[in-house]
């Protein structure tokens, strides 16, 4: 397992980070348990400003539960989480948003009877200032245009790639500075996957940093900076996107040697 | 047609008064999945505080107080606030504390949130009614329409108020940020929070709004009918909350157009029915009834909420919040687990405990008031099965105990004694055969009401056997013929064997006590086999009970009769000890006190029941003795309201918890086993 | 031990034919037939959301499928309810544990028992012989199950809940198994369990099959999937991707497209 790889030199395509910058998200010994069950344990991981950070692994691997703790929804049982320089381990979910961090849930999770306008006005009320959101909803428009084409349509008809384009921009409209994205391309068909991802790399060069769990083992190896493993609620392996080897990463979503 | 009119009017008036409350129950339950059955009680007060505001001196607690005298729109304004205030608070401390509870607890603690605010109103304003003082607007002569129409001034001010208020609500919902925060809310929490909502007081804000509309309702209500009163907000908030049911609940527009088909339904039904104004309270109940077993989502409501969430008060355990409680209850569970774990020789050393005091007590008072004790603790056990056991929370269950009270005081007075002059000591065995008449009569009953709601769950079933209950107690008044009414039925014998009058304190204790004895051991029977194990896996995760092949629905319909049996088996006896009954001994209140008396005690325990009551009704009486509930015997309603909340949020599962009841035959292990055990 | 079942035939136990789901607009099963054989170790995988647990929700009657029939045991079972999947012989366990809250390790195996028992309501009142007989055998058969589980008797009055999450599992598998079934469904039965947990139940899954029980299980963990299914079906959006031994499943470049995704 390599351990030294997290220091970040490696091949960083468009990321400004280099081994002074801070981390922007550092998370130590983050252990989360459901009643008797220790879903994580033990995993330390690293976000620099700029990039995009994957965790990949198969299901029950934990890495959702990873997710959710960063943001709040789910109580630590034990681990520490610095964000921007600050600990925000204590802090309640909404004010961690209001922070500056934004999480895209797992199937999407938008708010299906409202309208896709008013689900990205409502992506921006921890921000408090209604100013700018007519500024916020042309940039949306301007990265997923087929939003623009549906501002006033409930967002519960809409099929599942645009509700995706939909849940990443109503996450976008707080203006965070980390972007957590969980499995954006679940049960997507291979199109929308592609349109997704390259939304994915669009929205990284516009400077948000991004951390991303991808079924898509191949493909978050690809875009991302650096990958974290994880199995069984641990982070078994570590290193720059294109320094892994996929036939490792294969033997831990399909068993032995497949 | 000028008939037709005048009832569409009225109709009119009190449908927006009905769809304001509704409002209340529709944006709390949208929120938070709450029936929040106290808005009942902040419409009473919303009626109180306006009242007092616009009088220039008010009795509390006895004491004549100054008031300001304001005039109606300011006092309005003035006790609108302090209701949403009060119902921000209520929900910060009963249910906040519960939001992760099974779906059983906030809804017990909104019934005992309700008991306690009814009893302080009437601690507070006393027991008479407080008339509404009249606001100038009122003396203005009405206003005619079709040359045969009347409306009174404040009839068009209550309308045009009530359309105001809804309209303005809907824009709020619908245009505000903390109206969107709502709706979002209301979908999905977990996604409101992640965009930064705070879920918490956007919640506060639904309780505030909702109070504010209850208050608001009672208050234009009091003022229609020119009073207030502490039970006055019993009625219309059932009505507001079949109201919003009916429209859909979770739907604002639904409560508007619930409260107004409500209002005109009661006013047309009234006016044309025979004997229609009787009746107009039954109507409601019945087409609530009706509404939940055809389409229980109401007419704009979505099917969803037609759900409950797994797990029952006994399944979790809770933790204490404070060590000192911690350690009080450790030690009762302790003995109570010893005790429970004896069985059968602990029920029996209990019975002995029980006959040596029924034979040594010397007071023939207190000897009553333990029968009574026997009495409700009988009663508690019929309701324990199916809300203990079972776990459909049923607020019903005080139609079974009338219909055995009913049978045989019909039997005996209205049909043997006055038709016939059969002398009741002469048929002295028709009790015995009574007995378990009743008890089947009332359990076909049970099934009957039982099966539409077998497609209900959660808060949709209370809702739905609240009304059935209701439908009985309407009956029971209006059916002049087959009941004697609201005069109730005198007269009826004590019980008696072989022609000794059983009339005696000591003996009807005697008699009670042996009741008690049955009544336990066949619940015992059947909770300790197959059956049993059926109905706490119903209760625990109906769908995990059903793929292990257990049928539900027949099951759910074995408890319903299984308790409707006790009912019907213990009514007889009590209209024997009482010799008098009436529709009032049968209201929803005591099945809401028959509740509480199994939570206090303990759901899903055979003491449970029995210590719930004791405690109750021993208290009840030495309470008497205290200077203060002597001035206000209500403030021990309050009382006993506060313990089941404060029981709720830290120990839901009643004192006698840990007497935990095994579910297996006694006996029927192998020996092996039970070494291992 | 007695064996739970009669002797294995050649004709598949479980039919699914032509199986489609749909909830509103969305399908979730499209067009699935899959056979289940009467002595089968049969693994459902795929990615996440490709509609594996609506499949076993369909084959144990908790979702009625928009089309298709079910043949269980050469009868059509499709209109049944929930409690008759039961009945039938097909009993599973849940992905996430459901055991019945407030009782017993014994009483929560005794509730798959349910159908076994027939005493009426007077019988169990006044306590009959017969009653008391077929109550005592059950909670004898329950204790042999507890053991067969790998279970002592000692964690039998233990409140299920309150077991450690490895032991809930076991409880949940001789709860299913106390009915007799011909199908076990395990659904996720290894999510949770470290590397020995998952070795032992991957144990118990074959004496299960020893004792003439097919069990369908769907699982993540391929290492295990590999060695311990004789076949496999995979699912992706809700529709058949492969059929086949593992061996050769897993090896198919499709499949291995599904899971780690495909290069663009």
């Amino acid at each position: 397992m390599s351990q030294t790889a997290h220091i970040v030199h490696l091949t960083a395509p468009t990321g400004p980070a280099d081994a002074a910058t801070p981390p922007l998200l550092q998370v130590e010994n983050l252990a989360v348990s459901y009643g008797r069950i220790r879903a994580v344990d033990g995993v330390n991981l690293h976000v620099e400003p700029g990039r995009i950070v994957s965790l990949v692994g198969s299901n029950g691997a934990g890495k959702t539960t990873t997710l959710m703790a960063l943001s709040g929804l789910l109580p630590l049982a034990s681990g520490r989480i610095r964000f921007a320089g600050e600990d925000i381990t204590a802090l309640a979910p909404e004010l961690r948003v209001a922070r500056g961090i934004a999480h895209v849930p797992e199937r999407r999770r938008v708010f299906a009877g409202m309208s896709v306008r008013e689900n990205l006005v409502l992506g921006a009320y921890a921000r408090g200032d209604a100013v700018d959101i007519a500024s916020d909803l042309e940039r949306m428009v301007a990265l997923f245009p087929r939003l623009g084409e549906r501002m006033a349509q409930q967002a519960g008809t809409m099929s599942g790639g645009e509700q995706q384009m939909l849940a990443i921009a109503r996450g976008l409209m707080s203006r965070p500075s980390l972007l957590i994205m969980d499995e954006p391309t679940m049960g997507l068909a291979p199109q929308m996957i592609d349109l997704i991802l390259d939304t994915v790399l669009e929205i990284r060069k516009q400077g948000t940093t991004i951390l991303l769990v991808e079924q898509n083992a191949v493909e978050a190896m690809r875009l991302s900076d650096h990958v974290y493993i994880m199995r069984l609620g641990r982070i078994v392996h570590e290193d720059s996107g294109t320094n892994i080897d996929p036939e490792r990463v294969k033997s831990f979503y399909l068993g032995a040697d497949a | 047609m000028d008939y037709l009119g005048q009832l569409l009017a009225n109709g009119l008036v009190l449908g927006a008064i009905y769809a304001l409350a509704a409002v209340a129950f529709t944006l709390v339950y949208g929120v938070v999945r709450l029936v929040n059955f106290a808005f009942g009680e902040l419409f009473m007060l919303g009626a109180f505080l306006t009242a007092s505001l616009m009088l220039p001196e008010v009795r509390l607690l006895g004491a004549i107080v100054p008031m300001p005298g304001f005039s109606l729109p300011v006092a309005a304004a003035g006790a609108i606030a302090l209701t949403a205030a009060l119902g921000v608070l209520v929900d910060r401390i009963a249910y906040r504390p519960l939001r992760n509870a099974p779906r059983l607890a906030p809804l017990i603690t909104s019934i005992a949130v309700s008991v306690v605010l009814q009893s302080l109103a009437q601690t507070v304003w006393g027991a008479e009614e407080l008339r509404f003082p009249e606001f100038h607007l009122a003396t203005l002569p009405p206003v005619v329409l079709f040359d045969s129409i009347y409306l009174s001034v404040m009839d068009l001010v209550v309308m045009a108020t009530a359309l105001a208020a809804m309209l303005g609500l809907s824009a709020f919902i619908a245009r505000s940020s903390l109206g969107r925060a709502m709706r979002a809310s209301a979908e999905d929490q977990m996604a409101a929070t992640l965009v930064g909502i705070p879920v918490n007081r956007v919640v506060a804000a639904a309780f505030a709004i909702g109070s504010g509309f209850a208050a608001l309702a009672g208050l234009l209500y009091a003022q229609t009918y020119g009073f207030a009163h502490s039970s006055m907000g019993f009625l219309p908030g059932l009505k507001a909350l079949t109201a919003a049911v009916l429209g859909g609940i979770g739907s604002i527009p639904g409560a508007a157009l619930g409260g107004l088909i409500l209002g005109l339904v009661e006013a047309l039904g009234s006016g044309y029915l025979p004997n229609g104004t009787a009746w107009k309270d039954a109507i409601s109940f019945v087409l609530l009834v009706g509404l939940l077993y055809l389409r229980p989502q109401g007419l704009l409501g979505k099917p969803e909420l037609n759900s409950a969430g797994r797990g029952s008060l006994l399944g979790g355990a809770s933790e204490f919040g404070a060590g000192w409680l911690r350690a009080a209850f450790g030690k009762l569970d302790g003995g109570l687990a010893r005790a429970a774990s004896a069985g059968t020789p602990a029920a029996l050393g209990l019975l002995a405990l029980a006959l040596v005091v029924g034979a040594l007590l010397p007071s023939d008072y207190w000897l009553r008031i333990l029968t009574l004790v026997v009495i409700y603790g009988m009663l508690a056990s019929g309701l324990n099965v199916i809300v203990g056991f079972a776990g459909l929370l049923d607020l019903g269950f005080v139609a079974f105990w009338a219909v055995g009270a009913y049978l045989t005081s019909i039997l005996f007075v209205l049909v043997l004694k006055d038709q016939f002059g059969v002398e009741p000591a002469t048929i002295w065995w028709l009790l015995y055969l009574n007995l378990p008449l009743a008890g089947l009569l009332a359990a076909g009953f049970a099934v009957m009401l039982g099966t539409p709601t077998l497609r209900l769950r959660g808060d949709y079933l209370a809702i739905m056997t609240l009304g059935f209950g209701e439908i009985v107690r309407v009956v029971a008044i209006n059916w002049m013929d087959l009941t004697n009414g609201p005069m109730g039925i005198r007269g009826i014998p004590a019980p008696n064997l072989f022609g000794i009058a059983l009339g005696s304190p000591r003996a009807q204790f005697f008699f009670a006590l042996a009741l008690a004895v049955v009544v336990v051991f066949a619940i015992a029977r059947l909770v300790r086999s197959y059956v049993g194990r059926a109905w706490v896996a119903i209760r625990e995760d109906e769908e995990a009970a059903e793929a292990m092949g257990v049928p539900t629905a027949r099951y759910k319909l074995y408890a319903y009769a299984a308790s409707g049996f006790v009912g019907g088996f213990v009514g007889v006896f009590y209209a024997h000890t009482q010799q008098y009954i009436s529709p009032l001994n049968f209201s929803l209140f005591e099945n809401i006190l028959l509740l509480m008396l199994v939570v206090l005690g303990g759901l899903g325990t055979f003491i449970g029941p029995f210590v719930g009551a004791l405690i109750w009704i021993v208290f009840l009486q030495l309470a008497l003795d205290l200077p203060f509930v002597q001035a206000y015997p209500e403030t021990r309603f309050a009382l006993l309201g506060i313990v089941l909340i404060v029981l709720m949020v830290f120990r839901p599962q009643g004192l006698a918890a840990s007497a935990r009841v095994a579910l297996t035959m006694p006996g029927a292990r192998p020996a092996n086993a039970k070494e291992a055990a | 031990m007695k064996p739970l079942t009669g002797a294995p035939s050649p004709a598949p136990l479980l039919e699914a034919r032509a199986i489609t789901v749909r909830f509103g607009g969305l399908q979730a099963v499209g067009d699935l037939d899959m056979a289940i054989g009467r002595n089968a170790i049969h693994g459902l995988i795929g990615p996440n959301g490709a509609g594996k647990t609506t499949v076993l929700n369909v084959l144990t009657g908790f979702v009625r499928p928009t089309e298709g029939e079910l043949v269980f045991d050469g009868a059509e079972i499709g209109g049944l309810g929930v409690n008759g999947f039961a009945r039938r012989g097909l009993a599973r366990t849940f992905q996430n544990i459901r055991l019945f809250g407030a009782m017993t390790v014994l009483e929560s195996v005794l509730v798959g028992a349910h159908q076994r028992f027939s005493a009426n309501a007077l019988s169990l009142v006044f306590g009959r012989r017969a009653a008391r007989a077929a109550e005592a055998a059950m909670i004898a058969r329950a204790y042999e199950l507890l053991a067969f589980v790998g279970l002592g008797a000692e964690v039998a009055d233990r409140v299920a809940t309150t077991l450690s999450y490895g032991h809930q599992r076991r409880v949940e598998i001789a709860r299913a198994l106390i009915s007799s079934p011909k199908l076990l469904l395990l659904d996720e039965p290894l999510a949770g369990m470290n590397a020995v947990e998952k070795a032992e139940i991957a144990d118990l899954v074959r004496q299960v099959r020893a004792q003439g029980i097919a069990v369908l299980l769907i699982e993540h963990d391929m290492q295990v999937v590999r060695r311990l299914c004789d076949h496999l079906t995979v699912l992706e959006y809700g529709r058949k991707l492969a059929d086949g031994p593992p061996e050769q499943v897993l090896a198919d470049p499709a499949v291995q497209a599904a899971y780690l995704g495909r290069a663009r």
